[in-house]
């Protein structure tokens, strides 16, 4: 399926090629149905498939109309998450379709007497944890902490619709001094639409799914496939406007400064589709700490700081054409201007030394040209830098080849390849030993690039098998192996089990997980064994009570999994652990979770509202 | 444990608003057309609400702030019943009470001396109880130590006589004498037809007062006269007597960090009159006091200061309307003397103004920082409102400056669109802030020589439910 130009609210239902496109991710899922008024609410006739990622997704051609549908996750209804849209006793959701499967904002009724278009809902986390204390070697009970999150949903008219999400964690504190209370104001999206007009002022939010050649740059690809979350900005679409359609946004970094400018016009014609886009990374400040590799200690007085300010301009164009087979070509071209502030201690370690650095302006330009058929995806990438050039291919999703070559490539050149088998058999409810291979990703080559800090690249080998469920056990083994290519290389190895075993309403599951880090850079040569046992009693749809004991393995990348047992063993605290990982990225999100279960019981409860 | 006593037994009510805020502003390198910091704030209300009782609460984030921490933002208990209310709040300016003539109680001295509202209190009104009225007020300052006690209490005469009495007092935290104190008398008394006669006359302790001043040096007082009509004409006359060492630290007028009036004595005469069958006003003001002091320093010999304020207004056909105005005042310092011409067009699509004025005439000083005028100068500025639809409006506003061999701007411009149900959208171009106060007669472009068009734009989304 071509994905460039659509652009849509996130989660949502959206508009497929032919017809609506239904998503629901859970990759422990072992089937997944889309019942509705549509199919007379059968609970088998439209099965989900699942894609690598453990997303499900089905695309089923709707006449325009308003629908009411729900998933059936293995054998049990499940409301549309993704959905805020919900009515009637039973909690359906509802969808509104237009003409050309269009997907169209439904108006929500409130669901409580206080305000007419006010939805409530949210999620409580309620916990304790019993720590097997140092000193004495007891087991002592920590005080309750709760974290809560509370979402308002606002809406008027079909036309306008307000989001904002509220957070409240007992960690927080509380000031009774300045009147506050330790509710955070966590996301907010406000959309008001109208027959031409679509606007969108967002904070923190996923609110643009953008598929364009923006993306085709590897190291600005923030504006990947979701856009918005730990952003704050505003989107405006404009439709057939100058006899085309306009897309312009504004974007803020939340934590860097960064700013993001865009404008795209795309014009349809017959079978075509051609668009012009321009963009402008702005003013962009980065924050990065590592520690210094030559210092014996780890305190801030031993990290580096780099302020990275960079200015990229983009030009790109794009034409393609979608008939029995689907032809895109996207050219790119840009430039880059970067400066770069950093702070290093001298040689007594006392002293901060900032230094200044403007690198000469660097252009680059990237030509995609790829076709599709029957959801087989065939693509190549040229790319041209300033100092190094990289060739780059897929096919078919299962297999890639990119070369590298330039001036600060070491060795000069690098060669990547990819290989991935990926499988699946929808009617995976048949149990026979033959399929036990049903999910099976047999080898992962990848390679990747950091430009400014950190590893230049990298090699990873990585397979998993997920075992069919047997007597309803789910089971799943996998492994991995990486090194990265660095002079003081690190190394990782990984050995993972999971199994769940629901047992009417508890399900017991366990996570054991073994690793080895190797790192001359990060000091670091451990073995680490994680085990973690999880019993859960489901009270409701809404509400489960869970006891967890050992340490869940986190789900982090290496050199922060690595750099944790490192810290931890000289005197860093998990909460300074914690603060030091802030805005690193993406791995931190689920790392936070991870570092504050590392506890020896955990006790807590859930309730979804 | 109030609130939620308070959500259960009453039907609650539950509002918000939403605002996005994107400010970009041109700056120097290496930054050209920054884009600063965007602004998300949000804001809850609670209202329960049963028969003569009102329970609200607000809250509110900031984005760009303490990590958009939730705030209190303002709330009050209020309880209304006959001619009897009573409320407790909090953050809220509900801080008024009556001073006719000279003006003893600022509401914001009584909130806080700090900006913004974040005293809290407590206040009780009842009125036409067999003639009397009475307010009773204490606030507590938040960001500092202390109080205000605030107690007025007065009878109508029917018609014919308000006589009322206010006792004001702030305290703070201190050794010795800390607080400050006012009783206060005022009278209104109707003679003639649609004359007026009114008396207010106060006096105050305080810590600063000179230990040998007499009662009078203590006090203050004013007797106005209201509406002498006389074929059109229209007279009002004051005669006023402020104490060298009258404090009151609730007030603006007598306040030692503000307006400082105390230690004066003079008149002040104003006369109205509408031409007959003519769309025509003219007025005429003028005031003349002694006084002790060129604040802060305490005179020898008192000096005299006096204004004068000649006003003419018309009104034309279609809409059209012209203000011309002399004002004059003769201090210490120096001779002011302003002149100012306007002229206003509107209809239904559009409003149209446009002044001209020429501040401080005859003055030619250098422009050194230290001056106390920067000289004469001219001030053309112009407001323009345009309804481009019925849901698009375009505003701007700007003003040119010229004097002393300088030349400056100050520039806004807006565009205002509400097309959407419970929401506005606004566009904005330029610092509104210089000529917010009436264009030309706003200090900071008519004062401040070196103001220039700021490059920026601002965009506010806003959305209440």
């Amino acid at each position: 399926m071509v994905k460039f130009f659509v652009i849509l609210l996130m989660g949502m239902p959206s508009k497929g090629m032919n017809g609506v496109k239904f998503t629901y991710s859970d990759p422990y899922a072992k089937s997944v149905y889309l019942a509705g008024d549509f199919n007379n609410w059968s609970t088998d006739a439209t099965p989900l498939k699942k894609d690598k990622d453990g997303l499900w997704y089905v695309v089923i051609p709707l006449e325009a109309g308003k629908y009411d549908y729900k998933f059936v996750v293995d054998g049990k209804w499940i409301s549309d998450p993704d959905n805020p849209a919900t009515e009637g006793p039973y909690g359906n959701s509802v969808i509104k379709v237009g003409e050309g499967y269009r997907v169209l904002p439904v108006t929500l009724k409130g669901n409580t007497p206080m305000n007419s278009v006010v939805v409530f809902s949210g999620k409580v986390k309620s916990f304790t944890t019993i720590d097997k204390d140092s000193s004495d070697n007891r087991y002592r009970l920590s005080g309750e902490q709760t974290d809560a999150k509370l979402i308002i949903n606002a809406n008027l008219k079909d036309e306008s619709m307000l989001y904002v999400k509220l957070h409240y964690n007992t960690e927080t504190g509380q000031d009774k001094v300045t009147h506050t209370i330790p509710f955070y104001f966590s996301r907010g999206m406000l959309t008001l639409s109208q027959r031409h007009i679509n606007f969108r002022g967002f904070y923190n939010k996923f609110a643009v799914r953008g598929y364009t050649p923006i993306n085709l740059i590897g190291n600005v690809n923030e504006f990947g496939d979701d856009f918005g979350r730990g952003e704050q900005g505003a989107f405006l679409r404009l439709k057939k406007v100058l006899f085309s359609n306009i897309y312009l946004l504004y974007a803020n970094n939340i934590n860097s400064g960064e700013d993001i400018g865009y404008v795209r016009l795309n014009k349809k014609f017959w079978k075509f589709n051609l668009g012009a886009t321009y963009r402008i990374n702005h003013g962009c400040s980065v924050d990065y700490q590592v520690i210094s590799p030559d210092s014996e200690t780890v305190d801030s007085s031993t990290y580096l700081h780099f302020n990275t300010y960079t200015d990229i301009y983009l030009y790109a164009g794009d034409l393609s054409y979608k008939g029995p087979v689907t032809a895109y070509v996207q050219f790119l071209r840009g430039n880059t201007v970067r400066r770069a502030d950093w702070y290093d201690v001298d040689g007594t370690k006392t002293n901060w030394v900032q230094t200044s650095r403007k690198w000469p302006r660097s252009n680059f330009s990237k030509m995609r040209m790829g076709i599709e058929k029957g959801g087989i995806k065939t693509y190549f990438d040229l790319e041209q830098h300033k100092f190094d050039r990289l060739f780059k291919s897929e096919i078919g999703d299962k297999i890639a080849f990119s070369t590298l070559h330039g001036e600060f490539i070491n060795p000069d050149s690098a060669y990547g390849i990819s290989i991935s088998y990926y499988s699946q058999d929808a009617d995976s409810t048949n149990t026979t030993w033959n399929a036990l291979f049903d999910n099976l990703e047999i080898a992962r080559l990848a390679y990747n690039s950091y430009p400014l800090l950190g590893y230049r690249h990298r090699m990873e080998f990585s397979s998993f098998v997920s075992f069919v469920p047997v007597w309803r056990i789910y089971t799943k083994l996998a492994f991995k192996t990486a090194r990265y290519a660095l002079n003081q290389n690190p190394r990782s190895d990984e050995i993972d089990y999971v199994m769940k075993i629901p047992v009417k309403r508890f399900v017991l599951s366990t996570d054991i997980r073994y690793f080895h880090v190797k790192s001359s850079y990060l000091k670091v040569d451990n073995d680490f064994l994680d085990k973690y046992l999880e019993l859960s009693y489901n009270l409701s749809r809404n509400a489960r009570l869970l006891v967890g004991y050992g340490k869940r393995p986190l789900n982090l990348r290496d050199e922060y999994r690595a750099r944790r047992e490192y810290l931890t063993d000289n005197g860093i605290t998990e909460d300074m652990l914690k603060n030091d990982f802030k805005g690193l990225g993406n791995a931190m999100v689920s790392g936070e979770d991870g570092l504050s279960s590392i506890k020896e019981v955990k006790i807590w409860a859930e309730l979804h509202f | 444990m109030l609130l939620t006593l308070f959500l259960l037994m009453f039907p609650v009510n539950f509002n918000g608003y939403f605002e996005n805020e994107f400010f970009s502003e041109k700056n120097q390198n290496p930054v050209i057309w920054n884009l600063y910091n965007p602004r998300q704030y949000v804001e809850f209300k609670v209202t329960a609400k049963k028969r003569g009782s009102l329970f609200y609460l607000s809250f509110n984030a900031q984005s760009n702030s303490n990590s958009g921490k939730i705030y209190f933002n303002q709330g009050h208990l209020e309880y209304k019943k006959g001619n009897f209310s009573y409320v407790a709040f909090a953050r809220e300016d509900r801080y008024w009470v009556q001073s006719p003539i000279l003006f003893l109680i600022n509401p914001d001295r009584v909130k806080d001396d700090a900006w913004g509202v974040k005293g809290e209190g407590v206040r009780m009104d009842f009125w036409k109880t067999y003639g009397f009225f009475g307010t009773g007020l204490v606030s507590k300052f938040k960001s500092w130590d202390g109080e205000a006690y605030i107690a007025r209490m007065g009878k109508n005469f029917k018609r014919f006589m308000t006589l009322s009495y206010l006792y004001a007092r702030k305290d703070w935290r201190g050794s010795g004498k800390s607080y400050n104190d006012i009783n206060s008398v005022y009278l209104r008394a109707h003679i003639y037809r649609t004359i007026y006669l009114s008396f207010e006359g106060a006096s105050s302790r305080h810590p600063n007062q000179d230990s040998l001043a007499g009662y009078m040096d203590k006090s203050a007082f004013q007797i106005e006269m209201r509406k002498l009509t006389f074929h059109g004409l229209n007279l009002s006359a004051d005669y006023f007597n402020y104490g060298k060492y009258f404090i009151d630290e609730l007030s603006n007028k007598f306040n030692p960090a503000y307006d400082h009036e105390f230690g004066r004595n003079g008149v002040y005469v104003e006369a109205l009159y509408f031409v007959p069958y003519k769309a025509i006003n003219l007025l005429y003001r003028f005031t003349k006091y002694n006084t002790f002091y060129d604040y802060p320093v305490l005179l020898n010999k008192q000096q005299s200061v006096f204004s004068n304020y000649a006003e003419v207004y018309t009104e034309f056909f279609g809409g059209v309307s012209a203000k011309i105005f002399y004002d004059q005042t003769r201090n210490q310092k120096g001779d002011w003397r302003h002149v100012f011409f306007q002229i206003q067009g509107e209809n239904s699509r559009m409003k149209v103004k446009l002044q001209y004025k020429i501040k401080d005439i005859g003055i030619n000083k250098g422009l050194k920082s230290n001056d106390f005028s920067i000289g004469q100068r001219e001030l053309l500025g112009t407001e323009i409102w345009f309804n481009i639809t019925d849901w698009l409006q375009f505003y701007t506003r700007g003003a040119l400056g010229n004097g002393q061999g300088l030349n400056w701007e100050s520039y806004f411009a807006q565009i205002g669109f509400r097309k959407f149900k419970n929401n506005e959208i606004f566009l904005e171009y330029g610092d509104p802030s210089g000529t917010d106060g009436d264009i030309v007669n706003d200090p900071d472009v008519a004062d401040y020589p070196y103001q220039k068009i700021s490059d920026r734009i601002k965009l506010f989304v806003k959305f209440w439910f």
